[in-house]
């Protein structure tokens, strides 16, 4: 982890977890298990691929960003 | 469990004008002005044709499925698996973009106000913000925008008299000489900008009626179209097309430039000081959006995961760009495919449930709008806009006087243009109740 700031934001989002688990019933469990989903696969984009920093930077994006602006520009 | 406030027409209108013409105002005239130069600001005629198509569609959603918001009309049309996996596209797509404007804005803010405070500070107030927000009901944010966003549309309707002093119309000629693919380019950027407005479609069950939200749509995105044409209008005519496709904030520059008296020196202070609150107004409801989204899954309230998103959305602001520039450019290139993307499988899934339910006889068939006398008008002034352009595109680069005249032509079209959707507002939903 680089960034303080992410590791803060991290524990906040874990004692969220913990302090949600049982409320509504299974329905603060679907949140939980979107949330913690859509965090994994961000994760591993940044961390176990560890080329660059950005998320954008690391996928696909950023290809199509630049062939975009290319033809609007263009 | 939902939340069942109801708002009226004339708020939904003006939260869709805070939705679509003040995010639209930090970063995108850059792009605009890198595509269509000069001509910029005759981008927002596409712009205007999608919002009202958006808005027939959930006119037609509302008619066959009242009282249901569009992520229920989902489940209820496309089944329960199909329509789960169909409205997680559509949370991840708000998610998305909601995580690419909050770090836009504190970028923008860290940039240009508060030059020493940390952006992930901003980003945090930012969330924790429309984390709070979000815990409040639907007409909260509606009556407090429709302070915010009225005072700030005066601002705006009156900037090119109090920038009077530094507009010079040289710098808006050759009008339409270029032809028509660089005002259709920057039209295509100003629509992918446009795109998220299909987060209302999550509201749908607040507004009384098919009427009210259709009309909500109309108004709420002429409203919007007209403001940001007169916004891109003073950014060419005071900073000039070139330095608008190079500098990143142009806004800033453009209320800086208003010196009304050597007393009111700072009016980019008060400016800004009704800006902020309009940003946050946009991402709380963005946020609103996820949550009801979410909520649909689970059956329950949608309060209790607002902190677990605040947070999810707070990761990804900080960590999925790298700088200012990437940014800009996903904001600004990178969300028309991801519009695109987004527009055509969710639509093309549910237009394909709606006519099989409708072959089998599960829904009604719904009639077309009545739009009476001023919304004829009013579309037959929208097709003088579009004439306009056309003329001024293809005879602009033979004689300049062409492309003048048709851009005297297009201001006087949309300006009726919005008269006649006041009058068609007027006559449907005030005078009918």
């Amino acid at each position: 982890m680089r960034n303080p700031f992410l590791i803060l934001v991290l524990a906040l989002y874990i004692a969220s977890i913990i302090a949600n688990w049982n409320k509504h019933g299974c329905g603060a469990r679907k949140v939980i298990y979107f949330c913690t989903a859509c965090l994994t696969i961000g994760l591993i984009v940044l961390y176990i691929i560890p080329f660059k920093f950005s998320i954008i930077e690391q996928t696909f994006v950023l290809d199509i960003m630049k062939a975009t602006m290319n033809f609007m520009k263009g | 469990m939902k939340d069942k406030m109801t708002i009226s027409t004339l708020q939904l209108a003006m939260l869709i004008c805070t939705f679509l013409a003040i995010s639209s105002q930090a970063s995108l005239p850059m792009a605009l002005a890198g595509s269509a130069k000069q001509d910029a600001w005759f981008s927002y005629f596409i712009p205007i044709l999608y919002g009202c198509g958006a808005g027939m569609f959930f006119y037609k959603l509302a008619h066959k499925f009242p009282g249901l918001n569009m992520y229920e009309i989902t489940n209820s049309v496309c089944g329960k698996f199909v329509g789960g996996l169909l409205n997680a596209l559509f949370i991840l797509y708000f998610i998305v973009d909601l995580s690419a404007q909050t770090r836009l804005f504190s970028d923008f803010f860290s940039s240009s106000i508060l030059l020493r405070t940390p952006p992930e500070l901003i980003i945090m107030m930012i969330t924790l913000l429309i984390i709070y927000y979000s815990s409040g009901t639907m007409e909260h944010l509606a009556r407090t925008n429709v302070i915010f966003i009225l005072s700030y549309s005066i601002i705006l309707l009156f900037l090119p008299i109090i920038l009077l002093n530094e507009i010079d119309l040289n710098k808006l000629e050759p009008v339409l000489s270029s032809g028509f693919i660089p005002p259709l380019k920057s039209s295509i950027l100003a629509a992918a900008a446009f795109g998220d407005v299909l987060a209302i479609g999550a509201f749908l069950h607040h507004v009384k009626g098919p009427r009210d939200i259709y009309m909500a749509m109309k108004l709420g995105v002429m409203v919007s179209s007209f403001l940001l044409t007169v916004w891109n209008f003073c950014l060419i005519s005071v900073v000039s097309p070139v330095f608008v496709s190079r500098l990143i904030f142009t806004g800033w520059i453009l209320v800086q430039q208003i010196h009304v008296t050597d007393f009111l020196d700072r009016v980019d202070l008060m400016v800004f000081s009704l800006f902020m609150p309009l940003i946050l107004i946009k991402h709380a409801v963005l946020f609103i959006a996820i949550l009801t989204g979410l909520a649909s899954y689970t059956k329950k309230g949608r309060n209790f995961g607002n902190l677990m998103v605040g947070l999810l959305i707070m990761l990804f602001s900080i960590a999925a760009f790298d700088n200012t520039n990437e940014v800009i450019m996903f904001n600004n290139y990178g969300m028309i495919p991801l519009t695109l993307l987004v527009h055509i499988v969710f639509f093309g899934c549910l237009s394909v449930g709606i006519s099989i339910s409708k072959w089998t006889g599960r829904t009604k068939t719904s009639p077309g709008v009545n739009i009476g006398l001023f919304g004829g008008l009013a579309r037959a002034m929208l097709v003088g806009c579009g004439a306009s352009i056309a003329f001024g595109a293809y005879f602009g680069s033979k004689l300049g006087w062409y492309g003048t005249v048709s851009a005297g032509l297009f201001i006087m079209f949309l300006l009726l243009c919005m008269y006649f959707t006041f009058r068609q507002y007027g006559e449907t939903i005030l005078n009918k109740g």
